[in-house]
């Protein structure tokens, strides 16, 4: 687990590989996120604690169970429960435990049940044989890349007037051309290494 | 009574001279020097590439505002500029489509859509000439100076060069003289290689007070400080000259990343601008795979403007200094600290008359007897089919092996775990034919133009190559997929030792995917030095030197 | 030298059609002034006189009501004609004492006793300037005997401004030229008032021919007071910039100089201070710029209080040209004139007849550019582009973030912006709508 290797997933997962503008994973999350800035940071962190702990939990369920004794066929399964279980406990835990830190990620919670995000980084971690420290790191900056992202969105969408487009593409494309165009500008981030 | 003259407060009588158009005269003349400098050098296409650029910028604008009906903008000479600044960000042997395409992108989409001149968060110019990368083909084609490349039809004759650019990506310092890089007297592309006479036009907006100093200081401050202490090669300050030099870091720092729209417009927010700037085009050039990051690092902080104005405002006059920063603590600290942990309540179910015992926990019970039925009948759905199929799965990961092993030691016909670990390499495998090793298969990854590349690589047991076999990559055709075709992956069989792009015991790379070349050749090299130094039991020290 | 403020613009001086020429009394004597009884931000001051009565130059004619009020001096001598509103300079009318002139500037039977500064006591400083009428004769008319009451004992410096930004205007440049003696004397005297240790004179660097005159006279008598050049930019005549210049310090939001514990008088104040205390002379006249391009001869005057503005006109020898715009005050933050007829009062600083080549060709505002020009150049660190976006959004959160109540008024914003915007006009509207806000 040295640094370099650390630091190359962590800037790869934030950057070369951003969640949503580059793997165009995780756009899924409801609407409001993109919205305004303080339900964007919510979603962000929604995103960022369930990649961790789902993350670190499949990597566990990886290692020790599906690759000991050769359940691979289980992994889809497996992983998707832990994904659904996880945000479901996370919720519980919150509701009974911080009821002031539920009352503000609830809403955002709930819609990671359906979002990809997570799922696609216990994957990723999985297939691309990760040690736990990577994989966790790299859920970590993965996390931290989609919160920026839609930080990012979400504010432009306040500082920028996004009527001025013909009406055909009022609403939805154009916001879809405003993450196009973010994502041009990463493009210059493929193939990043530290190495 | 009091009588104070507000009531009949006019605005100022006075205004500067000076307007939009006037800005836009600035800039364009600004340019002047150094597109007459790359006519002396690249010759006349340069004027008819900017005409051309110019001439679709404009009339895309006009077109648009009055399909859509809005009033006409083009007399604010914006257009002019950015069809302009398009055209000197391109190589002179670009085709004559590069820039309408470029510059249609620029003005409808990129400008247009979002309200024009002011409404844009992206920096137009930019933002075509990256449209345009993705024909990586055309605009890394570069002819060397003084080289007139001919105005009309395809330039056939083009000699081509490796620009200052592409030997700093490579780690080493590019053959030219401080007054050669000065003028130009070197490949790029049309605006970007005359650094006097772009340096020349950033005075001359400085002067007229259309920019202010902090951008391109900050910008061109911060490349030249972690330039100058992270040399690749030379000394720290030959490193740093040559950075600053080539590629397009004046053009970005006084042209593109100073334009008001898509800028922060405080003058804090400016030097964060700047400085963020420069760190990204710091990591790009010496760990990208583009050649020279300033585009997308402008790009990239363009999508951030708005968080740095908010960061950058001016402290509030009569305000002690962090008084800000210090609220915005505080706001944030009582945010936080209104989440408590409350001790949780575990509700049991009561138990009540009339029914049997354990009876109240039957309910909690039956909400999760559905999912769990459903699981387990999904389980049970999956091993049947694994089981049913297990057969057929294995034969055909069998039959992928086959191939890998063929393309990797054509003459063994097993491959087996080793115990061996290295941290080079994912997997290191033996290669038997009948009971007799032949060689290990390594398989390492390496980094390609776009991602990761992973590959076998069999090495017998002389320490040469058998063969090597891409299992994964990321490359795109036509840009790096010249470099995984079996006739290039032939010329590594039978090589050994370390091998690089030239000097003694070289391959050839292939022309246009100089990258991918590499990231093939590297792998190798890991992998011949992971099996050089397997009976050594320890970890394989590998660093990638002599490229 | 001085600490410079953020901000600022320099705009074309455009002193120089004025700058040489000396301090001249009217060719022509007013036929008839009229001097509103309201020329401070007390009550109005009770009339002493009756219709019909004969006044001298430098007689009370209406003695100040309260604290806040200021005394009241015929600047001419003839006969009371009435006491009636009268046009004010910035419009609406407001009861004045008509006199109409006889020509003989008869002065006045039982003047001032003229005091030395250094045998009198702190009280008798105070009762004189009282008496003499003095107020801040810069841009707020506050009576100089209430300032330096409030200022006792939360002040350590007196800042006497000269700087004088605006163009065209250059009345306190000849003031400090040709008076420098009293305003000196002033300066002292109303240090030795507050009872503060620290005097500064201030001015800009186009007076330098004035401030060292005034270095040598101070050097030659060893007076302690301190005198500041400071680089010229505009708006360095508004009190809360050059409190920043000279101590650095900054007034905090919604205060005024006091918070930071500074008095800031004009230059034609402390001139007026002292020529209470030396010559007995109450506020009488002051010094005035007419200038601009309309007029055929711009002229620096020596103007009694009261004269009607077209006296000056006629002083100028007339108009050129029609003129475009006729200002109080300099062309940034200016008042336009409504009448010609209103009168000269204690705070009046110059009249400015801009005519049509003088001012630029007004032009339809465009989209903002964002350039950030108006940001740069606001002194008081406000950011009129945000709130002129958010005044278009009807965001009142945003608005009340970008607190545009610190507006100054000052014109910076309007003058740089390529696009035209009226920001001026965006930031008061926000400062109005914030006011209707809180107010409900």
């Amino acid at each position: 687990m040295n640094p370099v290797h650390l630091t190359g997933a962590a800037l790869a997962a934030l950057l070369s590989e951003n969640f949503i503008l580059v793997n165009t994973l995780g756009v899924g999350t409801r609407m409001e996120a993109f919205r305004s800035p303080r339900e964007a940071r919510r979603a962000g962190i929604s995103v960022l604690l369930v990649m961790v702990i789902t993350v670190f939990l499949t990597w566990l369920m990886d290692v020790l169970v599906l690759q000991r004794y050769g359940l691979g066929h289980f992994r889809t399964l497996s992983f998707t429960v832990i994904a659904l279980s996880t945000v479901w406990l996370l919720r519980k835990f919150l509701s009974a435990c911080l009821p002031e830190l539920s009352r503000r990620l609830d809403g955002s919670l709930a819609s990671m049940s359906t979002n990809c995000a997570a799922l696609s980084a216990a994957y990723l971690a999985s297939s691309r044989g990760y040690e736990l420290g990577q994989a966790v790191t790299y859920a970590f900056f993965g996390g931290l890349g989609v919160l920026i992202v839609l930080m990012s969105f979400a504010g432009l969408r306040e500082a920028v007037d996004f009527d001025q487009c013909p009406r055909l593409f009022r609403g939805s494309p154009i916001a879809l051309f405003t993450l196009g165009l973010m994502a041009l500008a990463l493009v210059g981030f493929y193939g990043l290494h530290l190495s | 009574m009091n009588l104070c003259p507000t009531t009949a407060h006019v605005p100022p009588q006075l205004s500067r001279e000076g307007s939009t158009r006037s800005i836009m005269l600035d800039v364009i003349v600004a340019l002047l020097p150094s597109l007459g400098m790359s006519v002396y050098l690249f010759g006349p296409r340069v004027l008819t590439l900017t005409a051309v650029s110019i001439i679709t910028c404009v009339l895309s604008e006009y077109l648009y505002r009055r399909l859509t009906g809005k009033p006409d903008t083009t007399r604010d000479l914006s257009a002019c500029v950015t069809g302009l600044l398009l055209a000197m960000t391109l190589p002179v042997t670009a085709s004559y489509w590069a820039p309408v395409l470029g510059g249609i992108f620029a003005i409808v989409v990129v400008k247009q859509f979002y309200g024009g001149l002011g409404g844009n968060f992206m920096n137009p110019a930019l933002a075509g000439r990256m449209v345009l990368c993705t024909f990586p083909h055309m605009m890394t084609t570069w002819s060397d100076a003084l080289h007139w490349v001919p105005v009309f039809g395809a330039p056939v004759d083009v000699v081509s060069t490796a620009t200052p650019m592409s030997y700093l990506h490579n780690g080493q310092l590019p053959p030219l003289e401080f007054g050669q890089m000065m003028m130009g007297q070197h490949g790029g592309a049309i605006g970007e290689v005359s650094i006097f006479m772009l340096l020349l036009g950033g005075l001359y907006l400085l002067a007229r007070g259309v920019i202010s100093i902090r951008i391109p200081a900050a910008f061109v401050g911060t490349v030249a400080l972690l330039t100058f202490f992270t040399p690749q090669a030379g000394s720290g300050l030959e490193w740093m000259t040559a950075q600053l030099c080539s590629g397009g870091l004046i053009l970005g720092a006084f042209f593109m990343a100073t334009d008001y729209t898509t800028s922060p417009v405080t003058p804090r927010g400016h030097v964060l601008f700047g400085v963020g700037c420069g760190v990204l085009t710091v990591l790009l050039r010496h760990y990208g795979s583009y050649p020279d990051g300033v585009g997308w690092a402008i790009l990239t902080m363009n999508c951030v403007v708005w968080l740095l104005d908010r960061a950058g405002m001016p402290r509030r006059f009569g305000v002690r200094p962090m008084t800000l920063t210090h609220q915005w603590f505080q706001k944030v600290g009582r945010s936080l600290s209104a989440i408590r942990f409350v001790k949780p309540k575990f509700h049991h179910p009561i138990h009540q008359q009339g029914t049997m015992p354990g009876e109240e926990y039957l309910d909690q019970i039956k909400c999760v007897l559905p999912v769990a039925g459903t699981l387990l009948a999904v389980i049970l759905l999956i091993s049947g089919v694994h089981s049913a199929t297990d057969l057929d799965t294995a034969r055909q990961e069998h039959q992928m092996e086959q191939d890998i092993l063929s393309l990797a030691m054509p003459d063994a016909q097993i491959r087996t775990e080793t115990p061996y670990r290295s941290p080079n390499a994912i997997s290191i495998s033996a290669g038997y034919s009948g009971s007799d090793l032949i060689g290990y298969c390594v398989e390492v990854q390496t980094p390609g133009f776009h991602g990761p590349i992973n590959m076998v690589v069999g090495v017998d047991l002389d320490g040469k190559v058998t063969g090597v076999a891409i299992t994964d990559h990321q490359e795109i055709q036509g840009m790096g997929t010249q470099a995984l075709t079996p006739a290039f992956l032939n010329r590594f069989v039978g090589r050994s030792g370390t091998l690089s792009l030239s000097g003694t015991n070289a391959i050839d790379a292939v022309s246009g995917a100089t990258v991918t070349s590499n990231a093939v050749m590297t792998g190798v090299n890991q992998a011949l030095a992971v099996v050089a130094n397997l009976d050594k039991g320890e970890n394989v020290n590998y660093t990638d030197g002599e490229v | 030298m001085g600490h410079s403020f953020f901000g600022g613009i320099h705009p074309a001086a455009r002193k120089e059609s004025t700058r040489r020429k000396p301090l001249v009394h009217l060719d022509i004597a007013p036929a008839r002034i009229a001097i509103p009884l309201d020329m401070s931000t007390g009550p109005c001051s009770i009339p002493l006189v009756r219709v019909g009565e004969r006044v001298k130059v430098g007689q009370l004619i209406a003695q100040a009501d309260g604290e806040q009020g200021a005394n009241i001096h015929s600047s001419v001598s003839g006969m009371v004609e009435a006491i009636q509103p009268r046009p004010y300079p910035w419009g609406d009318t407001v009861p004045a004492i008509v006199i109409s002139n006889d020509g003989n500037n008869t002065p006045c039977s039982n003047p001032l006793t003229p005091l030395v500064l250094d045998n009198i006591s702190q009280e008798d400083i105070l009762t004189r300037i009282r008496e003499a009428g003095v107020t801040d004769m810069g841009r707020d008319f506050t009576s100089a005997y209430w300032k330096i009451l409030s200022a006792r004992g939360r002040a350590d410096t007196l800042i006497v401004n000269a700087a004088e930004s605006d163009p065209y205007i250059t009345a306190d440049h000849r003031l400090l030229l040709e008076r420098g003696a009293q305003i000196l004397l002033g300066t002292r005297a109303l240090a030795r008032a507050i009872g503060v240790q620290r005097a500064v004179i201030a001015a800009e660097g186009d007076k330098l021919n004035a401030m060292e005159d005034l270095e040598r006279k101070v050097r030659k008598k060893d007076i302690r007071v301190e005198l500041h050049i400071l680089p010229s930019r505009y708006p360095l005549g508004g009190e809360k910039q050059i409190v920043q210049a000279i101590t650095k310090r900054e007034v905090p939001p919604q205060g005024a100089a006091l918070d930071v514990r500074c008095v800031v008088f004009n230059v034609a104040a402390a001139f007026a201070a002292g020529e209470a205390i030396a010559k007995g002379r109450p506020v009488t006249h002051r010094a005035i710029t007419v200038s601009g391009g309309a007029v055929n001869r711009p002229r620096n005057l020596w103007v009694p209080i009261g004269t009607p503005l077209k006296d000056l006109v006629t002083a100028a020898e007339g108009f050129r040209c029609q003129p475009d715009l006729m200002l109080l005050g300099g062309p940034m933050s200016g008042v336009t004139l409504q009448d010609l007829t209103a009168p000269v009062i204690k705070n009046t600083n110059s009249l400015l007849c801009l005519a049509d080549w003088e001012r630029p060709v007004p032009q339809k505002p465009s989209t903002c550019i964002r350039c950030g020009k108006c940001v740069y150049s606001c002194p008081m660190h406000l950011a009129p582009i945000f709130i002129h976006r958010a005044l278009r959004a009807k965001d009142l959160d945003q608005l009340e973030r970008l607190h545009p109540q610190d507006c100054m008024d000052c014109g910076c914003c309007s003058y740089v912006c390529p696009s035209n915007i009226r920001l001026v006009q965006s930031v008061r509207s926000a400062r109005i709508l914030l006011q209707k806000e809180a107010d409900k």
